[in-house]
C-alpha cells in the first residue's frame, strides 16, 4: 500500500513538476485548451472527438516534439478532447435535434422533446451532470481495474497467451462491430499485413517495400490513421453532400431556455446515473463496442424500469439521463484494455495509443503496471517503474479534466447553440485541407500527404461497402505487438510448429476465436439471407 | 466517425458480387503474394536458422501467417455467397459503382491540381519579382525559407483545395467562400509558420 501511494505521489507531481524540481502548468494548461476544444468540437454537427484527435495529434507533435517532456501537455490536450466532446455532443441534440456527435443520437429522443416544452436549459444542465457523473465513475473504475488486469495478466500469461488474446480481441472487434464479421476480420488482417511494409524483424532489410526506398522506414503512422479515419469520412461527407443536392435549410432558431435544474432534481437523478454508468463501464470496457450500444441498453433498461415508461420520447429527463450517463461512462471504461493490455477498443484510443508510440518511450501494456520497489541511490538517481509513474500522471490528468468538464464544461455548453449554424458544406472541405496540411507537416513532406491519400481511398472503400474501418486500424496498430509475441514464442517453443496450441489458456482462446468465426459466417448467412 | 451510415443507393441492386470479388481477388492476392512477392521482397524465408543453430522465424513468416489466415476467410466470403438463398449474396455488403468512382476521379484531381499550384507558385513568384527587377534570386530553393515566398505555393494551393471541395459539396462557388477558404488557410500558415517552428508546409520540405 505504501508503494502505491508512493508511485500515486510520483505520478501527480510528475503532471506539475519537470524532472528538475520546477513548477511545470503546460499540461494542466493543455488539459484545459483540450477540454474546451471537446466541447466546442463536439457541439458541431458532423464533428466528433477522435475527428479533431486526428487533427490535433500532428499539431502537438509539431508544438511539444518527441521527447519525454512532451508526452503529458500532448496527452492532456488528447484526454480533454475526449471528455469534452462527450459532453458537448449533447448541446445541438438537446436544441435543435441534431445530435453533434454520434454519442448524443438517442439523447435527441427525450432532449430535444425537452427543450421544446421550454425546459431546454434544465435538458442541458442535465446532460452535463449525467455526463461527467458517468464519465467519474467509469475514470474510477479505469483507475482501479486497469493495474489490477495488468497484473493478472502480468502473473499468468506468457507468450502464446498473449498472442492468442490479441487475436482473440480482434475475432470479438470483428464479430460485434458493423453488420460484416468476415470482412470486418479480413480488413483486420490486411491492416495488420500493410503496417508491415518498410519494416524488418531479423535485420535483413525493410520487407515488402517494391524497391521503393521512400518506404524503406516504414509507413508514416499518423499520416495512414489520418488517412483511413479522417479523409476518408471527409471523401464519404463530400460526396453525400454532393449526391444530395439539398438546399442549405435555414439556420435553426433556438428554443426558450427555461428554468435551472435544481439540486433536490440532482439527487433524484442519482440511481439513473448510477445504472446508466455501470451499462457504459461495461461495454466500454469491451474492445469494439460502441457508445451507441451502451446508451441503447442504457436507455432500454431505464424504460424497462421506470414506473412511468409512457413518458420516455416525450421529454423525460430520465431519457436523458439515461443515454447521457452511460455514453459518457464508456470514454473511461475504453482505456482499461488500452492501459492493461495495449489494446486498443474505440478511435479515441486509438488516437491515444498513437501519441503514446509517436512519443518518447513509454508504451502501454501489462509491464506498465510492475510495482517496482522504489530505491534511491544517494548522488545518482532513484530506480523505480517509470512507466506506472507516467500511467499515475495519466490518471491524473483524466481527474483534471473531469474537474474541467465540471466547472467550465457547464458554462460552455449554454453558449453552444450556435455552433450548429457552421454550414456543414463549408466546414468538411476546411477540415479536408488541414487534414492533408497535418499529415504533410507531420511527417515530414509529400510521403505524409500521399500515404494519407492512399489510406483515404482504402478507408473509402471499406466505408462504401459497408465494412467496418475499426478492426482495419486495430490490426494496422497492433502487427508489430502481436508479431514480436508469436516471434517470441515460436522461438522459446524451439520451433515447435503447435507452439500456440501447447498453453490450456491460449488453447481455450483460441478455441473462443474460433467460435465467434464459426458465429460470423452463421450470422452472414443469417444476414444475407434476410437483406 | 461520425457513425452515421453510408447511404449508397445502388446498394441493394449491385452489392451482391461484391462479396464473391472480395474473396476471390483476396484468394488471388494471397497466392501472389506468396508464390512471387514474398520472394522477391522479402529479406530471409519464413525460418531460419540463427548463429547458435536454433530455428527462429524469418521475416516471411508473420506476412505468411496472415495469408494462411486470409484464405479460409475468403473462402467463408465465397461460400456464403454460393450458400444463400436466391435474391441474396451472403454477408451484407454495399457497393462502389461508377459514380463513386468518377467522384474519387474528380477529388484526385483536384488535389492533384492543388498540390501543382503548390509546387508552383513560389518558383512562379520568384520568377516574376526577378523579371520585374525586385530580386535576383537563383531560384525558389534559395527563399523557401523567406515570407511571403515560402508561403505563396500554400496559400494559394491551400485556397484552390478548399474552393475546389466547397465547389463539389455546394455545386456554386461564392466570393464569401473564397473569402472563406482563403482567410481559413492564411490561419493554418499563421498556425503552422508563424507559432510553431521546425515546421514546414508544403511544399517547402521537399525543396
Amino acid at each position: 500500500m505504501e508503494l502505491l501511494l508512493q508511485y500515486v505521489g510520483y505520478g501527480m507531481s510528475s503532471v506539475f513538476f519537470t524532472a528538475e524540481g520546477s513548477l511545470w502548468l503546460m499540461p494542466l494548461f493543455m488539459v484545459v485548451i483540450g477540454v474546451v476544444i471537446g466541447i466546442l468540437i463536439g457541439a458541431m454537427p458532423g464533428m466528433s472527438g477522435p475527428f479533431a484527435m486526428a487533427i490535433a495529434l500532428p499539431v502537438l507533435i509539431s508544438i511539444f516534439g518527441y521527447t519525454n517532456e512532451a508526452l503529458f501537455p500532448v496527452l492532456g490536450c488528447l484526454i480533454g478532447i475526449m471528455k469534452g466532446a462527450t459532453v458537448g455532443g449533447a448541446v445541438p441534440a438537446i436544441l435543435f435535434n441534431t445530435p453533434g456527435t454520434p454519442d448524443a443520437f438517442l439523447t435527441t429522443l427525450d432532449g430535444y422533446p425537452m427543450a421544446q416544452k421550454g425546459q431546454g436549459r434544465k435538458a442541458i444542465q442535465t446532460a452535463h451532470f449525467a455526463s461527467v457523473m458517468g464519465d467519474n465513475f467509469s475514470d474510477l473504475v479505469l483507475f482501479i481495474a486497469a493495474p489490477m488486469i495488468a497484473v493478472a495478466v502480468e502473473r499468468v500469461l506468457g507468450l502464446p497467451e498473449k498472442s492468442a488474446l490479441i487475436i482473440l480481441s480482434l475475432c470479438f472487434m470483428a464479430a460485434v462491430v458493423g453488420d460484416a464479421p468476415i470482412k470486418g476480420l479480413l480488413g483486420g488482417l490486411l491492416g495488420m499485413f500493410v503496417s508491415l511494409i518498410g519494416s524488418t524483424m531479423s535485420g535483413n532489410g525493410p520487407r515488402l517495400t517494391f524497391g521503393v526506398p521512400e518506404l524503406g522506414a516504414g509507413l508514416p503512422l499518423t499520416s495512414a490513421i489520418l488517412g483511413v479515419l479522417v479523409l476518408s469520412e471527409v471523401l464519404v461527407a463530400v460526396e453525400d453532400m454532393r449526391n444530395s443536392r439539398l438546399k442549405n435549410a435555414p439556420p435553426p432558431q433556438q428554443p426558450e431556455m427555461g428554468p435551472k435544474l435544481t439540486w433536490r432534481e440532482r439527487v433524484t437523478m442519482m440511481p439513473g446515473i448510477l445504472r446508466g454508468a455501470c451499462i457504459g463501464t461495461a461495454i466500454g470496457a469491451l474492445p469494439g463496442i460502441g457508445t451507441t450500444t451502451a446508451a441503447t441498453l442504457s436507455y432500454d433498461w431505464a424504460k424497462r424500469r421506470s414506473k412511468t415508461p409512457e413518458a420516455f420520447g416525450k421529454g423525460t429527463p430520465d431519457g436523458v439521463v439515461a443515454t447521457e450517463a452511460s455514453n459518457s461512462a464508456v470514454s473511461g471504461a475504453n482505456l482499461i484494455p488500452v492501459m492493461s493490455l495495449g489494446i486498443p477498443g474505440n478511435f479515441a484510443a486509438v488516437f491515444i495509443i498513437l501519441a503514446v508510440e509517436s512519443i518518447g518511450d513509454f508504451a502501454f501494456g501489462p509491464q506498465v503496471f510492475r510495482f517496482t520497489p522504489i530505491t534511491e541511490i544517494p548522488g545518482f538517481d532513484t530506480i523505480m517503474n517509470r512507466d506506472l509513474v507516467m500511467a499515475f500522471g495519466l490518471f491524473t490528468m483524466m481527474v483534471m479534466a473531469n474537474f474541467v468538464n465540471w466547472t467550465a464544461g457547464g458554462m460552455l455548453m449554454g453558449l453552444m447553440g450556435h455552433l450548429v449554424r457552421i454550414p456543414k458544406d463549408l466546414m468538411i472541405p476546411v477540415i479536408l485541407t488541414v487534414s492533408l496540411t497535418a499529415a504533410y507537416v507531420q511527417d515530414g513532406g509529400y510521403l505524409g500527404l500521399l500515404t494519407a491519400c492512399a489510406f483515404a481511398l482504402i478507408g473509402y472503400a471499406l466505408r462504401r461497402l459497408n465494412i467496418s474501418i475499426l478492426p482495419f486500424v486495430i490490426g494496422f496498430l497492433l502487427a508489430p505487438t502481436l508479431e514480436g509475441l508469436v516471434r517470441g514464442a515460436f522461438t522459446a517453443s524451439g520451433g515447435d510448429p503447435y507452439f500456440l496450441l501447447k498453453s490450456p489458456i491460449a488453447l481455450v482462446m483460441l478455441a473462443v476465436s474460433l467460435f465467434l468465426l464459426f458465429r460470423m459466417v452463421r450470422q452472414a448467412r443469417e444476414k444475407g439471407t434476410l437483406s | 466517425m461520425t457513425g452515421t451510415p453510408v447511404d449508397n443507393e445502388a446498394a441493394p441492386e449491385r452489392g451482391g458480387f461484391w462479396n464473391l470479388w472480395l474473396g476471390v481477388g483476396t484468394l488471388v492476392f494471397a497466392l501472389v503474394s506468396v508464390t512471387l512477392w514474398f520472394p522477391q521482397d522479402i529479406g530471409s524465408g519464413f525460418l531460419k536458422k540463427s548463429l547458435t543453430g536454433q530455428t527462429v522465424p524469418g521475416d516471411a513468416f508473420f506476412p505468411v501467417l496472415l495469408m494462411a489466415l486470409m484464405v479460409p476467410l475468403a473462402v467463408m466470403l465465397v461460400f456464403t455467397h454460393f450458400r444463400s438463398r436466391s435474391g441474396s449474396s451472403g454477408e451484407p455488403v454495399g457497393d462502389i459503382g461508377l459514380g463513386n468512382l468518377a467522384f474519387l476521379l474528380r477529388a484526385m484531381l483536384l488535389v492533384g491540381l492543388a498540390l501543382l499550384a503548390m509546387n508552383w507558385t513560389g518558383p512562379a513568384l520568384v520568377w516574376c519579382t526577378n523579371a520585374a527587377g525586385l530580386t535576383e534570386l537563383s531560384g525558389y530553393r534559395a527563399v523557401s525559407g523567406t515570407f511571403p515566398f515560402d508561403v505563396s505555393g500554400f496559400f494559394v494551393g491551400g485556397t484552390l483545395l478548399t474552393c475546389g471541395f466547397i465547389h463539389t459539396t455546394r455545386h456554386t462557388l461564392r466570393l464569401r467562400d473564397v473569402v472563406i477558404a482563403a482567410v481559413s488557410t492564411a490561419a493554418l500558415i499563421l498556425v503552422f509558420d508563424v507559432l510553431l517552428i521546425n515546421v514546414q508546409l508544403p511544399p517547402n520540405a521537399d525543396f
